[in-house]
């Protein structure tokens, strides 16, 4: 198949660029209930490196990248963040969740505290950092996705782009290596999706790994190094977008892309 | 066809009916004539009931006579307040000794002073300040009440409350005055501002140190006479034991809450069959439980006093009930925002008492402060088990020679005692309510 060689190469490409493995998923399974959502899952991400993955609702994108930082537990396999095994040790679980930021379809923020709050929150209980030098942290971080006069609001009180763009700076100021979206603008009125998207677009220049579940087929195409398809519970398809949108191989793959492009 | 209106016009007054009262009376108490029928029956209701206690209770009521006869003599239709009058200590303090009552006013006045900073303006750190009152407070105001000779650890909790207090009082003055806190001004006083912040961190211990050892001899050479818990009673054992149980309520119930939610299931059957267990009984068969049942539980010569067991059933109890008022205000919190808090790195802990407690607690107040007027009335049950709480005292008015019979002025002073504090308690939980949800926007 020349898909998978391309990819290969491509991963090679990454792999060489910096050879350290960030993400390592080995034959992962999941289950709710019966219900089986996660079914053999098997990927390594590099340092670096963007990946999005999509796919039909209910396929279990959400699921994939929520074990990343256990906020879904796995029960079979092994999954291997910045080189700590995600098992039952909480002290683990804990550091990997101060090393993953995660970006939430809903925004998640703290509806009682104002935007600075909320940024800070992190760095002062988490990270001990002083209040002034927290503070400092997330205006630089508010700078940068282009809201610091919002600073002293709350959140209700800002338009949904700008929430979901103050969701990312909270992540953020807790100097994640891996940035995890979990379809970051499909709760957005359709003028708000670029301002978000302009924001990721800057993070991926600075280097972060990125790890992205979106329909956003514009962005996935210009940002991605790998795109992956999930369907049913499995990765069905794995390649880099060029390929991924001009030669795709999997029956699926091509009903998708027929049915989004 | 559209009718598009070329000239703006000028703002019209509203109709009459919502300006003026008597426009306000045409559309509220006179829009039919059943209404106005209602309205005039109603009316007259009120004046004749109005009237009567008016008459009873002021216009021919006695304030001062020497006993029930006396009353009598001046006139038998009037409330016959002197009885209440003579006996207004007692309904108060119970039968605590009246030269040691300054005891329990500077007690009182002390929770004032610990309390008042919680709501003025500019004073930081108030979850701290309203915690020490929980946690500390108590051992003063104990020791204060019942006197006596000071265990080790009273006299080490003693020297910790006074010290806080006091470092409670200073620190509200100067952040009222400055906008600071105590620990900035005394970094300032010492010219350390620009100090590292480990020479900072010892400066504050050594003060803290240097007061608690002063203190702690003071303490040592002040003593109060003890006063048994038997002569505790009126409104302040009333206060006395509602004042715990609510302070320890809230603790009590949120720790319940959790534990029912608990992924543990040993920590979750616990909690959820001690909730349901004491829900599921009256208050009262729990004071009858606790005041017969708890000695067979306790090793062989340990004995607790019975004040100390109503007090222990009625915190129980209450922490319970509370319980599931916090179970229904946490299911409010949208999962999401636990989810928000672990990706940030918080634990479970800092999750619950940054997060989600503080946007659940908004949702509860109104059904908290219910509580909390609930157990202010039942905490009179205690005078069943034989406590001269208030109600008690009020009571024992009727069987006191010289006020042989006067039942009824009593009980409406209590009632009226009642009402103003539960009246106070609900019109102060709406004013928090009003405040909070205005504060921020969803
Ligand atoms: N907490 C849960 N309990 C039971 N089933 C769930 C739960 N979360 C998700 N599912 C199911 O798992 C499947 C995958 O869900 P999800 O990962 O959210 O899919 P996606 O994000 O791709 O739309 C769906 O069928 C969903 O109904
Ligand atoms: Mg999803």
């Amino acid at each position: 198949m020349t898909g998978t060689k391309t990819q290969k190469t491509r991963e090679q490409l990454a792999s060489a660029a910096s050879s350290e493995v960030i993400i390592e998923f080995e034959k992962i399974n999941k289950w709710y209930g019966d219900f089986h959502v996660l079914k053999d899952i098997d990927f390594r991400v590099h340092e670096g490196e963007r990946i999005v993955i999509c796919g039909p609702s209910g396929s279990g994108k959400s699921t994939l990248i929520r074990c990343i930082n256990n906020l879904e537990a796995h029960q079979k396999g092994s999954i291997v963040v910045d080189g700590i095994t995600l098992n039952k040790n909480l002290k683990n679980i804990d550091h990997i969740r101060t090393e993953v930021g995660m970006v939430f379809q809903s925004f998640n923020l703290f509806p009682h505290l104002t935007i600075l709050d909320n940024l800070t929150l992190g760095p002062i209980w988490v990270r001990k950092m002083s209040k002034i030098d927290a503070q400092a942290t997330a205006m630089k971080y508010l700078e940068r996705v282009k809201i610091p006069e919002q600073a002293d609001k709350f959140p209700g009180q800002l338009s949904g782009g700008q929430q979901q763009r103050v969701a990312i700076a909270r992540s953020l100021c807790m100097n994640p290596k891996i940035m995890l979206f979990d379809e970051p603008t499909s709760a957005l009125d359709p003028e708000m999706i670029k301002e978000v998207l302009d924001v990721m677009i800057e993070l991926a220049d600075t280097g972060m790994t990125m790890i992205v579940v979106t329909h956003e087929m514009a962005f996935a195409r210009t940002v991605a190094d790998r795109i992956f398809f999930m369907d049913d519970g499995y990765i069905v398809e794995e390649n880099v977008p060029d390929e991924f949108f001009n030669n795709p191989q999997h029956k699926r793959t091509k009903e998708f892309l027929s049915q989004i492009l | 066809m559209a009718i598009i209106k070329t000239e703006r016009t000028a703002a019209i007054a509203p109709p009459l009916s919502e300006t003026t009262a008597l426009g306000w009376m045409r559309k509220h108490l006179f829009s039919s004539v059943f209404n106005s029928l209602l309205t005039i029956v109603t009316l007259f209701i009120i004046y004749i009931t109005v009237k009567e206690l008016w008459v009873w209770g002021i216009a021919d009521a006695v304030w001062v006579a020497d006993n029930r006869r006396g009353c009598f003599d001046i006139n038998v239709d009037g409330a016959c307040w002197a009885g209440v009058i003579a006996w207004l200590d007692s309904i108060f303090y119970g039968r605590y000794p009246r030269e040691e009552l300054w005891r329990i006013n500077l007690g009182l006045f002390l929770l004032v002073i610990w309390m008042v900073p919680l709501w003025l303006p500019r004073v930081k750190a108030k979850i701290s300040i309203g915690l020490t009152t929980v946690f500390l407070y108590p051992f003063l105001a104990g020791y204060l009440f019942s006197g006596g000779d000071k265990s080790i650890s009273m006299q080490i909790m003693v020297t910790a409350a006074i010290v806080c207090l006091a470092a409670n009082t200073v620190h509200s003055i100067i952040g009222v005055l400055t906008g600071r806190s105590l620990p900035e001004f005394l970094i300032r006083l010492f010219g350390k501002k620009n100090a590292p912040e480990k020479s900072q961190r010892y400066l504050l211990l050594g003060i803290l140190a240097v007061s608690l050892v002063a203190v702690y001899m003071f303490q040592m050479g002040w003593n109060v006479e003890n006063v048994s818990w038997t002569r505790w009673g009126g409104l302040f054992l009333t206060l006395v034991i509602s004042g715990i149980g609510i302070a320890s309520a809230l603790p009590g119930g949120i720790l319940l809450a959790l534990g029912r939610r608990s992924k543990m299931p040993v920590v979750r059957v616990i909690s959820t069959s001690f909730i349901e267990l004491f829900r599921s009984v009256p208050l009262i068969t729990v004071l009858f439980m606790a005041t017969t049942m708890f000695p067979l539980f306790l090793p062989e010569g340990f004995i607790l006093n019975k004040l100390v067991q109503v007090i222990i059933a009625v915190c129980l109890f209450n922490a319970c009930y509370l319980a599931e008022i916090v179970r229904g205000g946490l299911q409010t919190i949208p999962r999401g925002q636990f989810e928000a808090g672990h990706t940030i790195g918080l634990g479970y802990w800092q999750t619950i008492s940054l997060i989600i407690l503080p946007q659940a607690l908004k949702h509860m107040i109104p059904n908290i402060v219910g509580n909390f007027i609930g157990l202010l009335k039942d905490t009179t049950l205690v005078s069943i088990i034989g406590l001269f709480d208030v109600l008690g005292m009020l009571r024992s008015i009727s069987k006191d020679l010289p006020w042989l019979g006067l039942h009824k002025e009593p009980l409406v002073f209590g009632a009226m005692m009642f009402f103003l504090i539960c009246f106070a308690m609900s019109k102060y939980s709406r004013h928090l309510e009003v405040k909070l949800s205005t504060g921020h926007k969803h």
